[in-house]
């Protein structure tokens, strides 16, 4: 009868120590900073599941110059100079979420752009954000939808 | 080497040609660049933009496939969110 309820008290013990290091981790998991280091870090590893994730990761992180690319990790967005809007910044999220237009130290609005076809890696939509910002910062103003700062803020 | 990414779900297809042989002609060559060629047009007409990316420098659009550029980004269409 004492094994017994040793037994049970060990199992009862074990299974609340399981519990609350699995809430621990996935606690770890999910703050912005460390998923912003960790997803990339392990999209990266020869071993992760899915190819096109790791493809994407690789590419963006050959585009992005090697402050940029430690941004991203770091904070989990990308910040961008306007080339045409002098004093404007463009703040890309790492994942879903809208590119904010900071000027001078405020974000002015809020810009909606994604790709018409989905199922894009969240790496590459990172890249699409920040070549079509370079390469054709009018028509990408053109195409997003605009939401300024007096609707939502 | 010249580079063509078409960024997708599978992450991004990659055509690669090689830039000095194509310039002395050699057939294969040749024939990767026009592959890549029909490639670019055929993004194009799905409302791709095309941009040329270099290290150290910013994209640059392009309308017009440059076999010189060392690589080039297919971008799918975008839309407003």
């Amino acid at each position: 009868m004492n094994s017994l309820s040793d037994t049970l008290g060990a199992v009862a013990v074990t299974t609340i120590i399981l519990i609350l290091v699995g809430k621990f981790v996935l606690m770890l998991w999910s703050w912005p900073t460390l998923s912003a280091r960790m997803w990339p870090w392990l999209r990266m590893q020869k071993w992760w599941p899915v190819p096109a994730e790791r493809t994407a990761e690789m590419l963006l992180h050959d585009q992005l110059t090697p402050v940029q690319y430690h941004q991203l990790c770091d904070s989990g967005y990308l910040d961008l100079s306007s080339a045409l809007h002098p004093g404007r910044t463009y703040r890309i999220p790492r994942g879903p979420g809208q590119v904010l237009v900071i000027e001078h130290d405020r974000v002015s609005e809020r810009l909606c752009v994604q790709p018409a076809s989905g199922g894009l890696p969240e790496a590459d939509v990172v890249l699409i954000h920040k070549l079509l910002i370079e390469a054709d910062e009018d028509g990408y103003l053109h195409t997003a939808n605009h939401f300024p700062r007096s609707i939502w803020h | 080497m010249g580079v063509l990414r078409v960024l997708s779900h599978r992450g991004d297809d990659r055509y690669t040609w090689e830039r000095n042989a194509v310039e002395v002609g050699d057939p294969e060559a040749v024939a990767a660049v026009k592959e890549a060629e029909r490639i670019f047009a055929e993004q194009r007409e799905k409302g791709a933009t095309a941009v040329k990316v270099a290290p150290g420098k910013p994209a640059e659009r392009i309308d017009r496939f440059d076999p010189e550029a060392q690589e080039i980004v297919m971008i799918p269409r975008v839309v407003g969110g």
